[in-house]
């Protein structure tokens, strides 16, 4: 009897104290939205008005008014796709290559590729930026979206290496006896089978790609080729005060990220924890 | 004999071979974008160098410069720099931590909430300090209204005094702790659960379980997300550049932005190596001297 009644009252903390950490946590979107739906008026009023009343939607025309917005998305949509298509296809072929095939110097080149995500990235933009600019692609998209069909970063291989390392190595067994090759393997038996992880290699390569802010400042100069991360950062010091507009274009740069997000999330957990990446 | 010999050399050839080819990307990648600006910025950051005119050497002045005062900002850059990193890395593994046990606990719309906590991560970190720049307005912000009609009227200044600006750029940070939260669930999830039964057993509550059951099982986890959030926390650069610029009056010139304010604003290429290099090697002792000590409390489950 008195068990249950702790584990009633437990119960009831628990969920308070999860409805208050996830309004926390969604307060700032909402607010965000809040204010881009806003008369500029509005919004300054004390105490705060949590609804708008009217709706407008003319602070996003301004968003797309005074910057080429709808040419900045279609600009991350660009060097995203690209990055995300190059990352999920080499990262999972040299996964393969470590996970399925026993070759010399197999588990120090592993190791040596593994160390590289300790370093910061930050403290690699500078030289990285100096190559680039010797070979003299400055201003395109190449220094963005090249990485990601060089492996795509130790991450998503290491993702993909574990969850590969748990497919029970008869199904390539079977197909050696049947005369297929190691890319045969790969295409017809591993890919098929590592949808969950794929995804998440997928989702979280896009999401880096159209998130990434310092890359595309320091490679791109030319203002119609902004990324949306830039142009963010550009309509701000264009509109210090603006905030109804400036918080209707802070929306307009993160939805597809989120939407992206909401319509995959299932895999996001499932991927992490099947693949067994807990440290 | 011999034909076998032979046979087992050229599978082992073959699968050589195959092994190189399939991770040629990531070879390539290493040494193009890793091994490759190691070498070349550590080259430059002994010499003078502002991209337009060829590198004039310079031995160690850059980096004597850094320690001998000449550039006050350097240690603005570090103190600020090793605050963060001090204070908000605990902060940040722990908050992620108590927000997996939260959600990893039996509740309704369990994934909800978890989504709800994710999802401040997935938003771009530009998008995330416009918005807290807008909700931390000391008078006109929502933060500090809302406090107010609740009687708390400290009139906090968040990010435009020099002994706030630090700690909100790290509530700024605990914000987005989705995706390390994600990992400790991850963690958590694999804790048998016949050891908890057995505290159960015992007479133990939730603070026995976690003390000694949670927290030694997942140790592992704790390492992996400490190095990761240190290493992150080192990083720190968007919301610097995007809401503080380093100031108020230096408090928040994070080293990152101090480096990237070197080489692109002031054109000095060759300090800015000299001032990665710093970093670099800092973090190699750092990280080496955590790979050593962990044994000592670490538990594998698989043995090691």
């Amino acid at each position: 009897m008195k068990s249950k009644l702790r584990g009633r009252t437990s119960s009831v903390v628990l969920h308070l104290a999860l409805t208050i950490v996830g309004l926390l946590m969604a307060f700032p979107l909402l607010w965000m939205l809040r204010t881009s739906l806003m008369h500029i008026d509005q919004i300054f009023l004390l105490p705060p008005v949590f609804f708008p009343d009217p709706i407008q939607f003319s602070n996003y025309a301004e968003t797309f008014r005074s910057y080429p917005f709808g040419t900045y998305m279609l600009n991350s949509l660009f060097i995203s796709i690209l990055f995300t298509a190059g990352a999920m296809f080499t990262s999972s072929l040299c996964a393969f290559g470590f996970s399925r095939i026993r070759w010399k110097g197999r588990d120090f080149v592993f190791t040596l590729i593994l160390s590289s995500m300790i370093l910061p990235s930050a403290v690699m933009i500078i030289p990285t930026y100096m190559i680039w600019n010797s070979i003299g692609v400055n201003g395109s998209y190449l220094p963005l979206i090249l990485p990601g069909w060089l492996g795509g970063g130790a991450f998503y291989i290491f993702l993909l290496k574990q969850f590969f390392m748990s497919i029970p190595r008869a199904f390539d067994e079977s197909a050696f006896l049947d005369g297929a090759g190691y890319f045969t393997i790969y295409s017809c038996i591993m890919l098929p089978l590592s949808k969950p992880p794929m995804m998440v290699v997928m989702l979280f390569a896009f999401l880096n790609s159209w998130n990434d802010f310092l890359n595309p400042l320091v490679y791109i100069n030319d203002q119609v080729r902004y990324t949306v991360s830039v142009g963010l950062q550009l309509f701000m010091t264009g509109h210090v005060s603006a905030w109804s507009s400036l918080m209707a274009t802070a929306t307009v740069v993160i939805l597809p990220g989120v939407v992206l997000f909401l319509i995959g999330q299932k895999f996001f957990v499932e991927g992490i924890v099947m693949s067994g990446i807990k440290g | 004999m011999n034909l076998a010999r032979t046979k087992k050399l050229n599978l082992e050839r073959r699968d050589n071979i195959a092994g190189w080819l399939f991770v040629s990307p990531i070879v390539v990648g290493f040494l193009f974008l890793t091994v490759g600006p190691l070498v070349s910025s550590l080259f430059y950051s002994f010499t003078e160098y502002n991209i337009i005119s060829p590198p004039e050497f310079l031995g160690w002045d850059n980096y004597r410069e850094l320690f001998d005062g000449t550039d006050p900002t350097f240690g603005s850059a570090v103190k600020s720099t090793v605050i963060y990193v001090v204070a908000g890395t605990p902060v940040f593994v722990i908050f992620s931590l108590v927000m997996a046990m939260l959600l990893n606990a039996k509740a309704k719309c369990r994934t909800l909430f978890r989504t709800l906590v994710f999802l401040p991560s997935v938003v771009p970190v530009v998008a995330t300090s416009v918005i807290w720049i807008w909700m931390t307005e000391p008078t006109l912000g929502v933060i500090n209204n809302v406090l107010k009609m609740i009687g708390i009227d400290w009139n906090l200044q968040w990010f435009y005094s020099t002994g706030t600006v630090l700690p909100t750029l790290i509530l700024l940070w605990l914000w987005t702790c989705g995706s390390t939260m994600i990992v400790f669930l991850a963690g958590l999830q694999n804790v048998p659960s016949e050891l908890y039964e057995a505290v159960e057993v015992d007479g133990g509550g939730f603070w026995r379980k976690t003390v000694h059951v949670t927290i030694p099982m997942i140790t592992p986890s704790i390492m992996f997300c400490t190095i990761i959030s240190f290493i992150n926390a080192v990083q720190c650069f968007a919301p610097v550049y995007a809401i503080t610029n380093g100031g108020p009056s230096n408090a928040s010139m994070l080293y990152v932005f101090y480096m990237y304010r070197e080489a692109f604003k002031f054109f000095n290429m060759g300090k800015a190596c000299a001032i990665a290099w710093v970093m670099f090697v800092v973090l190699l002792i750092i990280t080496r001297l955590v790979s050593v000590t962990t044994k000592h409390w670490v538990y594998y489950e698989g043995g090691e």
